[in-house]
Order: structure tokens, then C-alpha cells, then sequence
């Protein structure tokens, strides 16, 4: 089943000529499935990741989650389906300053007035190997522990999609391993839907399917 | 009208955490409508337990049948290999002994086809429990590295890896990564030249112990290298040499189920590093 679709997506700037960031882009990701998207500087991912996880708003064409078209949503619909709906993962991480790694994590989850499903919540820090960092606040962290963070406060919602935009691109290339396999071993651990954008083919062929684009077009 | 409505939403939401929980059950029997909605939400709870169920006999009925077909097939390639064996101990023309040892290669390329489909059939359908302990990786490395000699050295290939004093922790299922890692380097030595390297090297990090497996064989295109764990693929390259495309898969099937990952840097024709990460954790 899809749980995300894209169809002849077009996101054009104009500045006196047209810029085509992404251009006609259609692909679907499976429940479940991990997929990267890999690419070069200015092939267009961070604009085509911008637009599935609806930070951004297409020139033309549709984003579908669970079979929502996003954009026909009106702007406060589409910030509380983002927040139920799409776990974000980025490259500076993003993390509260002033909240522990547990409140991190559970931020997301209070902002929405749920109760979190604590046994849930355990299993994804322990997952992610932050059991003696929980009560940590993020400047007490390494890189590779506050991304590792990021993606238990991304998995611990259960969204429909998790977003990750170049997860390892702050990080050295072991703490970047390590991030990348905990990323991968959440996704098959708790069923959870991924998308990765990365310029690394290295770290794009550890997903289960890798899909290439250049000057804005998937390249099969 | 607002406060009953309310009141439902209020119901509706403990029922549906209820039914998270797995500890729903229906409070009322009256002729309200929140009273219809817990006695379908039961319904609907029960028909989701009853395809569980089926999905689980499902799941036992093909157990049983890989086990038959791993069981009823035995005898009859046993004898194709015994016979075989025996009409090439007797007087043949070249080609004759030629085509005999033809039957005799091709049965064992079959017994082991099946024996692989089988245990890939049983890690798929959870039939083989995989069991991950602490254990430490140095001696995994020496087990499948020492499976993996005989192999090696009828090629004259060097099978090097680290001899440490230290340990490295990791979760891992002793038995069948041992195997899962034996794949791996089986692989590199299947495609290694003669006289050719094959390293093992173990590395420490944070969440993971890496075992890169190092060697010196013709590489993989980048192309194919999303493809290299898929079951039954086969690098167009590969040619005549011996295998079925599954050793890779079933290592990364096994290697997943204890947690880790596995991945592939490769250049053609320098050679190819696959890496196997295994929880800390």
C-alpha cells in the first residue's frame, strides 16, 4: 500500500528566467519501506523533501499522504497533519535547548494533548541508545547522540512518514554510521516509513530503494 | 446536545485507547449509540483477532510444506548423486565421465539450492528463532574465517583478520551470524583471483561493532550495488562461477534479525568491501 505519492510535482522559481528546482517529479513510497532519495548539490532533493513533508508549497502537481492531498489542505489543517502525520529528522538536528532528551522526544507528542504510549516511547530510546542520556539536556551531547535523539522524537509519535534531509551531514563518519544504521534498524524495528535525501551514495544504498534525481527529475 | 456529544467523543476516545491497550470491552447494552458503537467496535476486534488467527495458520501450513519438500526431496537427490558417483567408476568414454560428473555437480547444486531456499523460508516465516546474546566478535570472525580456510587455500588465497587479545561486545546469534559472516567471506573468496587477499578487520563504534570484509576480487558496478542482497541475483560477470544468489540475502536476513545492518562499497575491478554492523544494544 502507498502511504506517500507525488504526481508530475513541479516547484519553479521565477527570477527573471525560470529556475526548475524539481520538475515533474512522480514517485510513490510503499508502508514500511525505507527509501533514499540521492542527488547532487542543487539536483533539487532539499526542495522535493521540502515539498513531501509540505514546508513548502508546489508550483504544480500533488503530495498525497495516506492518501491526503496535502496541499488542498488550508495552512493550520496542514500544520496539525504535519505534526500527527510526518517525523522530521534534519541536519542540524533541531533539537529544544532548553528541554532533556526525554522531553525532546516526547515534545511532539504533549503538542498534539496525547498521552504518550510510554512502552512505545521506551522501546524507541532504548532502541536508539539513549537509555543514561535521558535525562540529559542536548548541549551535554555529542552530534551523533542529539541526531540519535532527533530520530527517537521522530519514530516516538508513530507518524506516518518519517522525513530524514541529511541526517549524517554534520557528523563524523563513525558517529555518521552509527546514525544511519539506528535510522535503519527504527525503520524495520517499528514498521516505520522512511525517507531519506542525501548527496552519499554510500549512505543512500543502505536504504531498501534508491531513487536518483538530477536538475529536478527522477532518473530511473 | 453539545454536553452529549462530548460525552461520546470522551467514550469513543476511551474506547479506542482501550482497544490499543488491547483491554476494550463493551460497558453498555442499551439502546444508545454509543452502546452500537462498542458492540461493532467488538465485532470489529474480533474479526482483526480472527485474521490474525489465519494469518498464523497460514504461516504454519507453509512451514510444514518447506519441510516436506526439504524432507521429501532428500532420498531421491541422494541417489541421483550416489548413482551418478557410480557410473563414473565405470569404464566411460571421456565424454561419458564428462556427463557423469555433470549429474553429479548439478545434484549438489541443487541439494544446496534447497537447503538455502529452506532455511531462507524458515528465517522469513520466524520458523528459526534467532536468538542474539552478547558474544564477543573477534571469535565470530575466527569461527566463519575458519569455515571458510579449506575453501581459501585451494585457491591460494589469504584469509587475514585480526587476532585480538581485547574483546568486542556485540548482540549477535552465534550460530547463525557465524554462518552469516561465512557467506560473506565465501563470497569474497569465491570472486577473489588466485593467489589473491581477503581481510576481515573489526572496528568499534559507539551503537555498532563494524567487521569489514576486504577483498581483492573483480569489484561490483555501481549500478548493481543496490542489487547485491537481493535474493537470486547474480552479477551478469559471474559466468560459470559456482553459486545460487541467495548467501548474501541470507546473510543480510540473518544480520538484520539481530539488529544490525549490512552494507557494500565496491569499485570495479578493485576489489569490494562489505560491512557488517551489529548492535551494541
Amino acid at each position: 500500500m502507498s502511504i506517500l505519492k507525488t504526481a508530475n510535482l513541479k516547484k519553479h522559481y521565477f527570477t527573471g528566467t525560470t529556475v526548475k528546482a524539481v520538475d515533474g517529479v512522480d514517485f510513490s513510497v510503499a508502508s514500511g519501506e525505507f527509501v533514499s532519495i540521492v542527488g547532487s548539490s542543487g539536483s533539487g532533493k532539499s526542495t522535493l523533501l521540502h515539498m513531501l513533508g509540505g514546508l513548502d508549497r508546489p508550483t504544480e502537481g500533488t503530495v498525497e499522504i495516506n492518501g491526503k492531498n496535502i496541499f488542498a489542505m488550508k495552512d493550520d489543517e496542514l500544520t496539525i497533519f504535519r505534526r500527527r502525520s510526518i517525523g522530521f529528522v534534519f541536519q542540524n538536528y533541531n533539537l529544544v535547548p532548553v528541554l532533556n532528551v526525554e522531553e525532546n522526544i516526547l515534545l511532539p507528542i504533549h503538542l498534539d494533548g496525547n498521552k504518550p504510549d510510554m512502552a512505545f516511547v521506551e522501546r524507541v530510546i532504548e532502541t536508539l541508545g539513549l537509555s543514561e542520556k535521558r535525562k540529559s539536556m542536548p548541549s551535554q551531547l555529542s552530534g551523533g547522540q542529539q541526531q540519535r535523539a532527533a530520530i527517537a522524537r521522530a519514530v516516538a509519535s508513530k507518524p506516518a512518514i518519517v522525513l530524514a534531509d541529511e541526517p549524517t551531514g554534520n557528523l563524523d563518519s563513525k558517529s555518521g554510521m552509527d546514525v544511519m544504521g539506528l535510522l535503519k534498524v527504527s525503520g524495520e524495528k517499528f514498521a516505520q516509513t522512511i525517507v531519506l535525501i542525501t548527496h552519499n551514495p554510500e549512505i543512500a544504498q543502505m536504504a531498501n530503494r534508491t531513487v536518483r534525481i538530477e536538475d529536478g527529475r527522477i532518473v530511473r | 446536545m453539545i454536553f452529549e456529544n462530548k460525552k461520546l467523543l470522551r467514550r469513543l476516545n476511551e474506547m479506542i485507547d482501550a482497544a490499543i491497550a488491547g483491554t476494550f470491552s463493551a460497558e453498555t447494552y442499551d439502546e444508545s449509540l454509543i452502546s452500537k458503537i462498542e458492540s461493532k467496535m467488538m465485532r470489529f476486534l474480533e474479526i482483526s483477532r480472527l485474521k490474525q488467527d489465519q494469518t498464523e495458520n497460514e504461516r504454519s501450513r507453509v512451514r510444514s510444506l518447506i519441510g516436506d519438500i526439504s524432507h521429501q526431496t532428500k532420498t531421491p537427490l541422494s541417489n541421483v548423486t550416489l548413482y551418478a558417483g557410480l557410473l563414473s567408476e565405470q569404464d566411460l568414454t571421456d565424454t561419458q565421465a564428462k556427463l557423469a560428473r555433470q549429474i553429479s555437480v548439478s545434484a549438489e547444486a541443487l541439494s544446496f539450492l534447497i537447503q538455502s531456499l529452506v532455511k531462507a523460508s524458515r528465517l522469513e516465516s520466524g520458523a528459526i528463532k534467532i536468538e542474539p546474546k552478547p558474544g564477543d566478535v573477534y571469535a565470530l570472525v575466527e569461527t566463519a574465517a575458519g569455515l571458510c580456510a579449506a575453501n581459501a587455500a585451494a585457491k591460494n588465497i589469504s584469509v587475514e583478520y585480526e587476532q585480538n587479545t581485547a574483546h568486542i561486545t556485540a548482540l549477535f546469534d552465534s550460530r547463525w551470524c557465524a554462518e552469516a559472516l561465512f557467506n560473506i567471506i565465501e563470497n569474497a573468496v569465491k570472486y577473489t583471483p588466485e593467489r589473491g587477499k581477503v581481510s576481515v578487520a573489526v572496528t568499534e563504534y559507539e551503537m555498532f561493532a563494524r567487521v569489514d570484509i576486504c577483498d581483492t576480487g573483480r569489484g561490483i558496478r555501481e549500478q548493481d550495488l543496490p542489487k547485491v542482497f537481493e535474493r537470486f541475483w547474480r552479477a551478469e560477470s559471474s559466468g560459470d562461477s559456482p553459486g545460487a544468489g541467495i548467501g548474501l540475502y541470507l546473510a543480510r536476513e540473518i544480520i538484520t534479525s539481530c539488529g544490525g545492518y549490512i552494507k557494500v562499497s565496491s569499485k570495479e575491478g578493485k576489489g569490494s568491501v562489505f560491512s557488517v554492523f551489529l548492535s551494541k544494544v
